[in-house]
């Protein structure tokens, strides 16, 4: 897809390992959801803290009559708890989960290191601690929009890149009718299904698996054309028996893999 | 059998709600001088009323059609696009007008309900302030989320208009209802998420104009009518430039809601390929 930045990493091994980097777009909503969880957490400990200080604050004072000093001395601890939550969200959970957050997790992106290897402790905490300057006017933004690999400066810093997820090949056998079933062994006799390239086969899946989304009246056409298409590529002048178009590709989808299995 | 070929048929397909966004910011990028020039045109038409009006509309969703192309990757050139889209003009501002008045009527309805409601609240349970506070409360929270949602179904409306031929205001209107049906959660992320992105833009125009202002009052002093003048001008001039930069990027990011929302709810795109 031209529309995203895509890297390739040379490894050592002399292994090309592509990636599609996150853009801007995912990183922006998984931060979002992030800070959507921070925020309630954030919340729930000022309230704790705030309910603690006060039940602190006044049985002291019944004991030693003056509380001097000691009120700000909780706030400042206070606050360096709270920026300790703020980095250790991002530094624990992309370290323990290998360089995602809720939010990555989600929206379905990585951290990794410029030489591919997992984010460690190191690399995470660089990152977090960056991040205000990233947030501030939204800086981050256009660092991430305007280089090449997308790097804000924690990710310059902390030798990192954010990349989307492999989607995971939705290998999962689809379920295919009785109908088609039979469908299928006459036409591995009948037709060539030999003609139908890999990506034509890629083409007719996606369909079979959309389907289910698609408005009726749409989803009849598009497999009307679909079928009377692959009717020609497979060079099948007649159908061996009468059926819709939705069975016929099944039929096809079904004897394309049995034709490769052998 | 190469493994790589099977993930897509090689198109776009459907997107994430954050490849949306990072998709239409990238084509609005590598286009930014054409459609920023044409943004900025359009801007300059709303000067016009009425004809100036319908002259926007139909700029404006221009841009969104060049989008469109560039995301099915089946680009076409700004003329050849023009052509397309200029004889539906009128289309547009009405579309738009049409729009308008569903969110008055909408408004209108809302209003009218809130206050019986409000009255019979308060013939109900009388001097109760609480409970007749927290009704008109959820009240508010509910017509506020019809009324979102309303904007989500109508968000695309110059889309079908613009790109598929043979339709009129009303049946744009009906096929953006159509399209955005059961996408209301995924439309409202993918503006919130957009917003984000564009909040940067906002922060320097705002920037802009402060300084504008600064700089003018040093020179000026702020009680010359000379210094209202230019204010006022230099303001007007901010901030067409600054509107002529953000819409190309929401109108790109409709054109690409309307792709994904085709791709998954039609099969745009799913055919075989040429040989």
């Amino acid at each position: 897809m031209r529309l995203f930045n895509r890297f390739t990493l040379h490894t050592p091994e002399s292994v090309e390992l592509e990636f599609t980097l996150a853009g801007i777009g995912n990183r922006a909503y998984a931060l979002l959801i992030d800070y959507i969880i921070l925020g309630l957490i954030v919340v729930v400990f000022l309230l704790g803290a705030l309910i603690f200080n006060s039940v602190l604050l006044e049985t002291i004072a019944k004991f030693l009559g003056s509380t001097k000093g000691l009120e700000l001395w909780l706030i400042a601890i206070q606050a360096l708890i709270g920026f300790f939550i703020y980095v250790g969200y991002f530094v624990v959970f992309e370290t323990v989960w290998s360089g995602q957050t809720p939010g990555k997790r989600y929206v379905k992106i990585r951290v990794i290191r410029d030489d591919g290897r997992p984010v460690r402790l190191q690399q995470s905490t660089l990152r977090a601690l960056l991040r205000p300057f990233d947030d501030l006017f939204f800086i981050g933004v256009f660092f991430i929009v305007l280089n090449q690999r997308e790097k804000r400066l924690g990710d310059l810093v902390g030798g990192t890149m954010v990349i989307q997820e492999e989607q995971p090949l939705t290998t999962a056998a689809l379920k295919v009718s009785t109908s088609a079933q039979s469908l299928a062994n006459k036409l591995l006799i009948e037709a060539d299904i030999s003609n139908l390239l890999p990506e034509d086969f890629a083409v007719i899946r996606e369909y079979l698996q959309r389907r289910e989304a698609m408005i009726p009246n749409a989803r009849n056409e598009v497999s009307k054309q679909l079928a009377s298409q692959v009717k020609q590529i497979v060079a099948l002048d007649k159908l061996p028996m009468k059926v819709d178009a939705d069975v016929f590709l099944e039929a096809v989808y079904q004897a394309y893999q049995q034709q490769v299995d052998n | 059998m190469p493994k790589k070929n099977l993930s897509s048929s090689g198109q776009t397909g459907p997107l994430s709600v954050g490849n949306v966004v990072s998709a239409s910011l990238r084509i609005y990028r590598d286009h930014f001088k054409s459609y920023f020039g044409l943004a900025l045109v359009a801007y300059l038409w709303l000067l016009v009323p009425i004809y100036g009006w319908a002259k926007y509309s139909a700029i404006a969703a221009l841009i969104s059609r060049l989008a469109f192309g560039e995301v099915r990757e089946k680009p076409e050139t700004v003329s050849d696009a023009r052509r397309e889209v200029n004889p539906r003009m009128w289309s547009f501002l009405w579309a738009g007008i049409l729009t308008f008045l569903i969110f008055l009527g909408v408004s209108l309805v809302g209003g009218l309900a809130m206050g019986i409601l409000a009255g019979g609240a308060a013939a109900i349970f009388g001097q109760n302030y609480v409970i007749i506070g927290a009704l008109v409360v959820v009240a508010v929270i509910a017509f506020l989320i019809i009324y979102i949602r309303i904007i989500s179904r109508l968000l695309i409306v110059e889309l079908p208009l613009a790109i598929e031929g043979d339709l009129y205001a009303g049946g744009a209107i009906g096929r953006s209802w159509q399209l955005t049906k059961g996408s209301v959660g995924r439309i409202q992320w993918i503006v919130v998420v957009a917003f984000l992105i564009s909040v940067p833009v906002y922060i320097v125009s705002n920037v802009l104009t402060v300084i504008i202002q600064n700089v003018l009052t040093k020179i000026l002093g702020s009680e010359s009518s000379l210094f209202f003048l230019l204010y006022i001008m230099l303001l007007v001039v901010v901030s067409i430039v600054f509107g002529a930069i953000v819409i190309p990027f929401w109108q790109a990011i409709k054109a690409v809601i309307y792709y994904d929302l085709r791709s998954r709810k039609e099969g745009l795109g799913l055919q075989m390929r040429d040989r």
